[in-house]
């Protein structure tokens, strides 16, 4: 296995208590093998995934559980060691909304060429950079130009190359279509299916949108309230979602040859200082009993490699 | 936008703002200096400061360059409070002014007015019984006569006379204080003088039908006086007004002028709007201090054309931002759908684009403020100021002239920029804070 | 690219410049037709009374004679020519430099040419004034950036309170106050004046130089720092905040260079410009405090003129001091043209 998260925790101590952002998260990525994780805007996966490269903002703080890379124990590393050996060289990132990821007044071939000099004490590739570019789909003369010169999506293109300039065994791409319009996205999503072929490197793809996860990830978590609440092969979310938030969701999505009334789900996301009661869901379950209200399910295996927490399943 | 919203909207700027701590203590500032501004001539005697601050007959009473009273509090030596005795009794026909002499400095005059017709003797009682005989005749004539005793050639032969018989001759020198050794106890010739503490009574030997005794010392009221004998915390207490009507015409004025400006220069396109663009570059680049100065030195300025001038001058910086937030509302899809349906351009700009400037411009006014009362100060300190009323930067100018700075006549120099400082002060602290909340970027968790 | 901001920015100090030298030509220029008016009468009648012949003249002879004296020196004063042209003609004397001489006021080298008085003020001021900014820059734009590190923090609120005590002040009054603490009471330092009398020689001549700059010096520093240090505190908060910082942190660039490069790098642009802003608005304030301590500086001069009433010399320092304004907001919208790569490759802004 290559990354293995337990029971990962993330807490940000306002002042007006603490939110939990990530409460208890495990998931597992092979090696070459990729996964998503789905769930709504502030449910914590923006969380999680800064936390993988220990970039949580002020005032969060680590909680609990821990996370190993190939084995390294990665939260018993000091700061240095990880900014050294792990950020980027090992784990990197592609960020939501391109548009502010590139520092306006660098060129962008210097911003792919910075890695090199922080983690490999060297001055870099010129060649190396313009490979990546060309990798991605940029022509290399994109290397000159100052961000703002680049459209949306070459953006977008950018940011990707600067993610997989260092070579690292895991990606993990925040929201990396949000920002752009239906066309780019799958343009970009078609670079990423690209990219998964070529390379051998396990992507994270962090997401609201369940149709993006379809194309590329072998294994779905789906994260409510900072927890997971069911967990599977790609094929068995879809054609068998078992949690009624899944199922929600998959409802809520269009489907172009599909003639079907969109529903969506009905409250707003829960207030993570004070999550509900037992199951974090159950004030917008269509199905809630009693027992939703005073315990919290645990994820039980339904079938294979199926898991789900709901007390339906029993 | 309706009045509900509004109120709405009102309440929740109030709850914002109240946790701002900041702030909060600005406007309690605010509130302690509006209250100084309105009431504080209540709490001086001199009450028409202000506007009679070059008159010199409304201080004529006063000490010169007196340090404030409460210097008494810090030293051992207690000196010479100024005192003007405005009460007399009259016993037997003999007038009798009372005097409380408590001090370790004798007073260094004693200035008689009064009013009356004929002529009395003048003397004086000390508090170990002692009487002295000052003058033999004071003549009076109608209106009011005026006596400086401490020049009087006869009241000092009388003094040292007096002083001789109970000691004996001895050096007398002519810089000494020639009314020392009527409140001395021994040594009243010299400066080892022991002071006779207690109550004096200056007697008139006839009726007067009116008048003062000031007896003159070198600390007075409660910030003292400056070379012009003034009051100078009257002074003070006139200024704020000039500080008032300055920060609360000059920089709304100017903002209000610049929002409408920049608001319509965003909306507008083409000639027009790349003209009203030049006209604010060239506004917003203007040095102010130069041109002011020159204004004020050709054809003269009152606190009110001064408030004027710099709105006329000023706006450019509002003008820029309310320009770009023009422009961004511009694009926005209401604005598109009023235009689709008719609406003025009038109209929308009132309705909609100023509700989107507002919070802008009430944080740049508040900001404002502290700018163009300095520049005031700094304008009334070049002696370029109103001329008909004090302000702080006027009574520092004075100070200047008559380096004080020196002199080390620090109740003259602190206290009128203190006071400057702390109106530019409470107006920061309230735009910092409104701008904090209207301003995400600068919230901290 | 470049080119056209520059030239731009030229072309509108210039013209901003033409229109202050207008104003004050005008505004002077009402002011010298005062003068010269009762100037012409005093020195006809000084004539008339020292000419033996005059009084033997009949009514009408005198009327005439004063009439032609009159018609004479306006001429010989320019006064005949209509106003506008004056004016203009001052504006251009003004802007060729041409200031003539002073009414009253002479030069330390005895001249009366306005141009050697304020040539002679001048460098005064911009030793004092450029020293102090830029150690106030200095100082402020590093404790902001620690500020903004550490936001939040007692220092940071420290900052923050300090920079609003020192936008608040006049920063002349603060030299008062300098003057009373340590020039009165300590001792310290000398009272005023830019060198002592006699003054000495020699390496002591440069010691006593900035033995008489330092509290003047300290009074500038004083007040720019507070300014600067907030303005950079705030805009290094917002950049830190924007994304591509936390990309930097997150590709592994060590953080030094994540604030002295990628955050001050890109705050830079209006970091210079409202620091320049902060500079400019101080400048009127260093100019008045060189009367605090007798600093025979440009401000100075102001008082002085003032005092004497001489407007040739006023209009001549007036249009210097703008000037200076001016092209200093022109070279400073040019450096910022130059350092953000958003605005050179397009006008928009």
């Amino acid at each position: 296995m290559m990354l293995s998260v337990e029971d990962y925790k993330v807490y940000y101590y306002t002042s007006d208590g603490a939110v939990k952002a990530v409460d208890g998260v495990s998931l597992k990525v092979k090696k070459g093998h990729s996964i998503g994780v789905i769930g709504e805007s502030g449910c914590g996966k923006s969380t999680l995934a800064f936390g993988m490269l220990n970039l949580i903002p002020r005032p969060g703080k680590i909680a609990g559980g821990k996370i190993f890379l190939d084995n390294i124990d990665l939260l018993s590393l000091s700061p240095e060691e990880f900014r050294k050996d792990i950020r980027w060289k090992r784990i990197s990132m592609v960020f939501q909304g391109a548009m502010n990821a590139l520092n306006p007044v660098y060129k962008v071939g210097y911003q792919l060429l910075e890695p090199f000099l922080d983690h490999l004490g060297t001055e870099g590739d010129e060649e190396k950079v313009a490979k990546s570019l060309e990798l991605v789909g940029l022509d290399r003369e994109v290397m000159n130009r100052y961000p703002h010169e680049l459209s949306g999506g070459m953006k977008q293109r950018a940011v990707i190359a600067m993610a997989l300039i260092l070579n690292p065994s895991l990606v993990i791409a925040d929201e990396p279509t949000t920002a752009l319009d239906v066309i780019v996205q799958a343009q970009i999503m078609n670079l990423f299916k690209k990219l998964k072929r070529a390379l051998d490197i396990s992507f994270i793809f962090i997401t609201h949108d369940l149709s993006i996860e379809a194309e590329v990830a072998e294994d779905i978590y789906v994260m409510y309230a900072g927890k997971i609440v069911e967990k599977g092969s790609n094929f068995e979310i879809y054609k068998n979602p078992k949690h009624p938030y899944t199922q929600m969701l998959l409802a809520a999505t269009p489907r172009l040859h599909e003639e079907k009334k969109l529903e969506f789900i009905p409250g707003i996301p829960p207030d993570l200082i004070s999550p509900p009661e037992g199951c974090r869901f159950h004030p917008r379950c269509p199905h809630a009993m009693s027992i939703c209200k005073q315990k919290e399910p645990r994820l039980i295996e339904i079938e294979g490699n199926h898991w789900a927490a709901c007390h339906l399943l029993r | 936008m309706n009045v509900q919203d509004i109120k709405e909207s009102l309440r929740d700027f109030w709850r914002e703002y109240r946790r701002i701590k900041s702030g909060m203590a600005g406007l309690i500032l605010l509130l302690i200096f509006i209250f100084f501004t309105f009431l504080g001539p209540m709490f001086t005697a001199f009450p028409e400061a202000g506007p009679r601050w070059r008159d010199t007959t409304y201080w004529m009473d006063n000490p010169r360059a007196a340090s404030p009273s409460w210097v008494n509090m810090f030293s051992s030596q207690k000196l010479c409070k100024h005192t003007i005795l405005e009460e007399y009794q009259v016993e037997n026909g003999i007038t009798i002014f009372k005097y409380d002499y408590p001090y370790d400095e004798p007073p260094s005059d004693i200035i008689l007015y009064l009013e009356g017709v004929g002529k009395c003797n003048l003397t004086i009682e000390r508090p170990d019984g002692e009487i002295i005989p000052l003058m033999d005749e004071l003549t009076l004539y109608s209106g009011e006569n005026r006596f400086v005793l401490a020049a009087s050639q006869e009241v000092k032969k009388n003094v040292r006379d007096f002083a001789i018989k109970r000691e004996g001759a001895s050096a007398y020198s002519p810089f000494m204080n020639p009314l020392l050794p009527i409140f001395s106890k021994e040594n009243l010739l010299s400066e080892e003088a022991i002071p006779l503490k207690g109550e004096y009574l200056l007697k008139i030997g006839g009726e007067i039908k009116g008048g003062r005794a000031i007896f003159s010392g070198s600390v007075f009221g409660v910030l003292g006086t400056d070379a012009g004998k003034r009051d100078l915390f009257a002074g003070i207490i006139g200024g704020a007004k000039a500080a008032f009507i300055v920060g609360f015409l000059a920089a709304p004025i100017a903002v209000i002028i610049g929002i409408f400006f920049g608001l319509i220069n965003g909306y507008t396109k083409g000639v027009k709007s790349e003209g009203m663009l030049m006209v604010n570059d060239f506004a917003y680049n203007l040095p102010l201090l130069p041109i002011l100065i020159v204004i004020s030195y050709t054809y003269g300025i009152t606190i009110i054309k001064f408030a004027l001038i710099y709105a006329l001058l000023a706006w450019g910086t509002t003008a820029r931002v309310s320009r770009s937030i023009a422009l961004q509302i511009k694009e926005q899809q209401y604005v598109e759908a009023a235009k689709a349906q008719g609406a003025s351009s009038a109209r929308i700009l009132l309705k909609h684009m100023l509700p989107a400037v507002m919070p802008y411009a009430f944080a740049q006014i508040a900001l404002a403020i502290p700018g163009v009362i300095l520049l005031e100060a700094s304008i009334s300190f070049l002696g370029l100021g109103d001329p008909t009323i004090a302000t702080w930067g006027q009574i520092l100018n004075d100070a200047q002239r008559a380096n004080a700075t020196l002199g080390g006549l620090w109740w003259w120099v602190i206290p009128p920029g203190l006071a400057i400082f702390f109106v530019a002060f409470t107006f920061f602290l309230v735009g910092t804070s409104l701008d904090t909340i209207l301003n995400p970027k600068l919230r901290v968790r | 690219m470049i080119g056209r901001i520059i030239v731009s920015r030229i072309l509108r100090a210039f013209v901003l410049l033409v229109i202050v030298v207008l104003f004050l030509s005008y505004v002077f220029g009402t002011l010298a037709e005062e003068r010269l008016s009762s100037q012409v009468l005093e020195e006809i009648g000084v004539e008339l009374r020292s000419n033996p012949s005059y009084p033997l003249l009949s009514n009408e002879e005198k009327l005439e004679f004063k009439t032609n004296l009159i018609n004479l020196k306006r001429t010989q004063y320019g006064l005949d020519k209509p106003f506008f042209t004056r004016v203009m003609q001052n504006a251009l004397n003004v802007i060729t430099l041409h200031f003539g001489d002073a009414l009253v006021l002479k030069s330390r080298s005895g001249s009366k040419s306005v141009s050697a008085i304020i040539l002679e003020a001048l460098p005064r001021t911009v030793i004092l004034f450029t020293t102090g900014s830029l150690i106030g820059i200095l100082i402020g734009l590093f404790l902001g950036l620690k500020a903004a590190q550490k936001s939040g923090t007692i220092f940071d609120r420290f900052i923050s309170g300090f920079a609003i005590l020192s936008r608040s002040l006049p920063m002349w009054w603060l030299g008062m106050l300098f003057i009373v603490a340590f020039s009165y009471y300590l001792k310290i330092f000398p009272s005023g004046g830019y060198i002592s009398l006699p003054p000495p020689s020699g390496i002591r001549y440069f010691l006593d130089f900035l033995y008489h700059l330092a509290l003047p010096l300290l009074t500038v520093v004083m007040v720019l720092f507070g300014s600067i240090a907030y303005l950079s505190r705030n805009l290094v908060l917002g950049t830190l905040q924007e994304d591509y910082i936390t990309v930097a942190r997150a590709k592994g660039v060590p953080e030094k260079r994540v604030l002295y490069g990628h955050v001050l790098r890109s705050t830079a642009p209006p970091l210079i410009t409202l620091s320049a802003v902060s500079l400019f608005g101080s400048f009127g304030g260093a100019l008045i405090s060189e009367i605090v301590f007798n600093w025979p500086g440009m401000g100075r001069l102001y008082w002085t003129a003032l005092e004497a009433n001489d407007h040739s010399v006023l209009l001549g320092n007036t249009f210097v001091t703008a000037f200076i304004y001016i092209v200093g907001i022109a070279i400073l919208d040019i450096t910022y043209g130059l350092l953000d790569p958003r605005i050179r490759s397009g006008e928009r802004r």
